[in-house]
């Protein structure tokens, strides 16, 4: 028998608390003066002799019931070889975890953490009667079942262990202890446990305990075992993130932004901080970090000669333990110059009197950088594809079918920007169906003929950066009719009419945006299109669009990849994975591009005819970064469980415990039983020391009583003739 | 000095005045009395005829009776004599026990007999006191009169209750000592060999005593109302016994009340008026109680 709470044994201590108790009541023992002891003495003969023995037999069982919950307290156990000496055969259900988080990548010497939890594990399954159950799984922020139901396959658990691989997934131990739960549920027999092969990270363990360890997991009666591979700090230090200042690369455009560099460490951190961009080094940092403390450590560099859509960029230190977070993946987007379509309601006549002429004019003036727009007719919308495009202006507009609006809107949840310019084919009504628009028309106005003063609402937004400021104001304009517009909640007018009227209206619908110019794009309405407002503007409208399709796309391993609108879905798309392995997404509708992410670096998404059209980074989740194990005593709050750390120990451990029987259980319903006998002969005791109280010796008054018959008061007496 | 109100206080004197101490036998005096004599004599009470014998006096015939038989009868009379009262206290070192705010057993038997003392003075009767724990230590002879009652109460309170008790010696030696027929009230807790004290008794009522014996007990003695564990030490003896009385009580209880029907028993085939005193009583109320019963006895 051994115990696995040894220290509990000094508690035996406490036995001599009932023995001086009795030794200090005997020393309370008076002395009497009696008249005779006559009567004492025979009784003595009968009741001393008896009361010392239920006495001795009392301190007997108090003592030993003091005694049994002591022992219970220090857990003792006994070998299956001992059970079964007394009838019992005892097998195991086994249940081994094996963290394979990123942190378990951490090299201590000349191997990481996860190779020496399998290793470990590996002792636990040599340890194994062959009647013994065992299931295995890997953890890391979910489970991973290798053998999830018990079985005396020894040597299958054995392949199983070896061929864990390390994950990049953070931790979470709260699943451990759920899934074992379930497995021991499942079918498992004898003695359970649950061996925990983890480096026990601080942040893994703070979870709801309540809701891990709940009726599911009292019903299981694991025992849980917790084996760590080392007690080593280790040092530890990340870059925890980059963030990229400039919204597109282009080429010899200067890119600028800020890496966060933490160190997890006691010690302090000397570093170097590298900045590769397009596959060649842009930028290096030195880093000094201070004990436990993180540094932002501003970059900026030209950036090389970059083609495509997306450009890659890696952020790293020199590396240490733990190379799964010392490189941070990063994407930008490379400018692409923007793509307009201009969509025109009038398109008969001379070409100078359609709808789109003046736009047309505007976009293509100068070096404005913007790719030849294209024009189409109203009913053309219907049937073309939108997706490469990152503005379309809707010029004097009549009307849109449904399938013109439902492409509309889907080009706008891809992060695209519409323009309308009303004019004399517009109506209220046709207007009133476009549910995409930040307002409400509610009527067209008549205008006094002249110029109206305008007044910019918001000078700082990028619309104007660059067009129009202090010194060159927005121009009046010549304007003889308006649409009276109501603005729904969180649009916003960027310039308004003297008389207040709205005259640019800006306004969101979904990711993209939508801007209401309230003029006509030709001269039906007034010399707009000929005033020194309209180039400017139409130009601003297209390269804001243009800067739309700028979002970076960042995740961390575990999650999903949702798929963005602007990817087509009428095309077979082909992801690229970090290890360079590919996977094919069929054409139609996604919800995802990956499942879930378990790699860390670049994923690519292109289709056959047009390359790559999307990049994303991915990085491991920087929490796994701070291997600071749990203390001991926070950890055995959570729950009691034994710590062991390293091979040595848990053969030791193994052997001192190999196939055991807690006897504590037993003991406790024998300090009940004797519980229950002491309170017995302690009434008994008390019964018999209540019982004398009773009796009454029979004097000649109390007699007299007794017979109903009273006494005569002394006045009664007879008095003497 | 010691007197009668160390004893007894004016109330319980005042309720003991209307009280009389009679015996329920014959008793020999040795002057006229209120009590029965087995003497003829002169006096109104009638007892029988017998034949008129040469030498009787003639006051004594009855002519009556002549006058119907012509044969000469002489009527005999019943003598009234005084009683002589011996009141015989057990001085032993268990009556000086006392619980609580209970009286000593002594001190209770002192109260007794002076209460018992006061009225058989106040009777012109007389008065004997005896002493004794092994052997006899104080001894007055019955006499009658108020300063015999002073000297019958300062040799009561001469004596402190010490040394073991040896009841059948003591009583022996007085029954030996006390010739005329008369009343014995013995006082004691009869903690000693009852054989020997009722042999002893025996010895009094085979000289036609009557005797009255008073077993006088404190009530720690009869409930044995202890609560803890103690050492009893034997008040004679000095032996030394450990003991719970909690867990004792009934046994003794059991035990003291079989000893007590024994003594009753005993006393009810000898003839003796046999009374279990509690020392919670007040011992006016009881001596009141008591001679009422055996007035009522006696008629």
């Amino acid at each position: 028998m051994s115990f696995l709470s040894p220290w509990m044994l000094y508690g035996l201590g406490m036995l001599s608390v009932p023995v001086l108790i009795h030794l200090w009541q005997r020393r309370r023992v008076v002395q009497v003066h009696f008249s005779t002891l006559r009567f004492l003495k025979i009784v003595a003969a009968k009741t001393s002799r008896s009361s010392r023995i239920e006495n001795v037999i009392l301190l007997l069982l108090r003592c030993l019931i003091f005694a049994l919950l002591i022992l219970a307290a220090a857990r003792p156990v006994v070998s299956t070889t001992t059970a079964k000496l007394f009838g019992g055969d005892v097998p195991r259900t086994v249940v081994l975890a094996i963290d394979n988080s990123m942190s378990m990548s951490y090299r201590a010497g000349d191997q990481t953490r996860l190779e020496v939890a399998k290793k470990q594990a590996l002792v636990v399954i040599d340890d194994l009667k062959p009647g013994d159950d065992v299931a295995v799984m890997a953890v890391g922020d979910r489970p991973q079942l290798l053998i999830a139901e018990p079985t005396v396959d020894h040597a299958l658990a054995r392949r199983m262990i070896e061929g864990i691989q390390p994950g990049e997934t953070r931790s979470d131990y709260s699943i451990v202890f759920r899934q074992a739960a379930k497995i021991v549920a499942r079918g498992s027999h004898g003695v359970r446990e649950l061996y925990f092969f983890t480096d026990s990270q601080e942040n893994a363990w703070q979870f709801d305990a309540n809701a891990v360890f709940d009726e599911a997991w009292r019903k299981s009666e694991l025992h849980p075992v917790v084996v760590r591979p080392d007690e080593l700090m280790a040092v530890n230090a990340a870059v925890k993130e980059v963030k990229i200042q400039s919204p597109f690369v282009t080429t010899g455009g200067m890119v600028s932004g800020i890496a966060v560099v933490v160190n997890f460490s006691n010690r302090p951190a000397q570093d170097l901080l590298e900045i590769k961009f397009g596959g060649g080094r842009v930028a290096q940092k030195p880093l000094d970090i201070a004990p436990g403390a993180s540094v932002e450590v501003p970059f900026e560099f030209q950036a090389p000669a970059v083609s495509g859509r997306w450009a890659q960029g890696v952020a790293s230190i020199e590396g240490d333990n733990l190379p799964g977070d010392d490189r941070y993946y990063f994407t930008m987007p490379v400018y692409q110059p923007p793509r307009v379509l201009i969509v025109e309601g009038q398109q008969s006549g001379v070409e100078r009197l359609h709808s789109g002429f003046f736009l047309g004019k505007a976009l293509t003036a100068g070096e404005s950088g913007i790719s030849s727009p294209r024009t189409i007719s109203a009913s053309q919308l219907d049937d073309t594809a939108l997706e490469s495009y990152s503005a379309i202006f809707l010029a004097d507009i009549a009307g849109l079918s449904d399938r013109a609006l439902v492409r509309l809107d889907g080009f706008l949840q891809a992060g695209g920007t519409v323009a309308l310019f009303p004019g004399d084919l517009s109506n209220v009504s046709n207007l009133a169906r476009m549910d995409f628009l930040p307002a409400k028309p509610s009527g067209i106005r008549e205008l006094p003929a002249g110029r109206l003063a305008t007044r910019v609402m918001e000078p700082a937004h990028p619309l104007f950066a660059n067009a129009w400021d202090a010194d060159t104001p927005f121009p009046a304009l010549p304007q003889h009719r308006i649409i009276d517009w109501k603005l729904n909640s969180g649009a916003k007018a960027l310039v308004t009419f003297a008389n207040n009227a709205p005259f640019l209206i800006l306004g969101n619908h979904g990711p993209g945006r939508v801007i209401i110019v309230n003029a006509s794009a030709d001269r039906a309405w007034g010399d707009f299109p000929l005033s020194p407002a309209f180039l400017p503007l139409v130009q601003q409208i297209t390269r804001l669009s243009a800067e739309q399709t700028g979002d970076t796309a960042r995740f961390l391993v575990g999650d999903a990849v949702p798929a963005v609108a602007s990817l087509p879905r009428d095309q077979i798309l082909t992801v690229k994975y970090p290890d360079g392995s590919t996977h094919d997404l069929p054409a139609g509708e996604r919800s995802q591009i990956v499942e879930r992410i378990e790699q860390s670096g670049f994923y690519e998404v292109s289709t056959t005819g047009e390359g790559m059209l999307q990049s994303f980074a991915v990085n491991t989740d920087r929490r796994e970064s701070n291997l600071k194990p749990v203390d001991s005593a926070a950890l055995a709050k959570i729950i009691p469980n034994d710590t062991i750390t390293g091979i040595d120990n848990l053969r030791l451990w193994l052997a001192r415990s190999r196939g055991t029987v807690p006897l504590w259980p037993l003991l406790l319903m024998l300090a009940l039983l004797v519980f229950a006998a002491e309170g017995i002969l302690a009434n008994n005791m008390a019964r018999n020391r209540a019982q004398g109280d009773a009796e009454q010796i029979r004097t000649g008054r109390l007699n007299k009583r007794r017979m109903g018959v009273s006494f005569r008061p002394a006045a009664e007496v007879e008095a003497r003739p | 000095m010691a007197g009668i109100t160390d004893f007894l206080t004016p109330e319980a004197m005042r309720k003991l005045e209307t009280l009389v101490v009679r015996s329920r036998y014959v008793v020999e005096g040795f002057r006229a009395g209120m009590h029965a004599s087995p003497l003829k004599g002169a006096s109104v009470e009638f007892a029988d005829h017998r034949q008129y014998v040469k030498g009787d006096n003639l006051r004594n015939l009855d002519w009556k009776v002549f006058g119907r038989t012509e044969r000469y009868y002489v009527k005999r009379f019943e003598e009234e004599t005084s009683l002589r009262t011996h009141i015989v206290i057990d001085g032993s070192g268990s009556m000086g026990y006392c619980s609580g705010k209970q009286p000593a057993k002594y001190l209770y038997a002192c109260r007794v007999a002076a209460a018992l003392g006061y009225i058989v003075s106040k009777q012109q009767d007389a008065l004997g006191l005896t002493v004794y724990d092994d052997a006899i230590r104080e001894q007055i002879p019955a006499r009658s009169g108020s300063r015999h009652l002073r000297t019958f109460i300062e040799r009561l309170a001469a004596h402190k209750p010490a040394n073991r008790t040896d009841t059948g010696r003591a009583l022996h030696t007085l029954a030996e000592t006390v010739s005329r027929r008369g009343l014995i009230v013995l006082m004691s807790d009869l903690f000693d060999d009852p054989d020997a004290v009722f042999r002893a008794i025996a010895h009094f009522r085979k000289k036609m005593h009557d005797v009255i014996l008073l077993q006088i007990l404190d009530p720690c003695e009869l409930e044995l109302s202890i609560d803890r564990v103690a050492e009893f030490v034997d008040m004679e003896t000095g032996e030394k016994l450990e003991l719970d009385p909690a867990l004792a009580r009934l046994a003794y209880k059991q035990e003291l009340q079989k000893s007590i029907d024994g003594c009753r028993q005993k006393c009810a085939v000898m003839n003796v008026d046999y009374r279990l005193v509690s020392t919670a009583e007040s011992y006016e109320d009881f001596v009141a109680q008591y001679l009422a019963e055996r007035r009522r006895m006696s008629l």
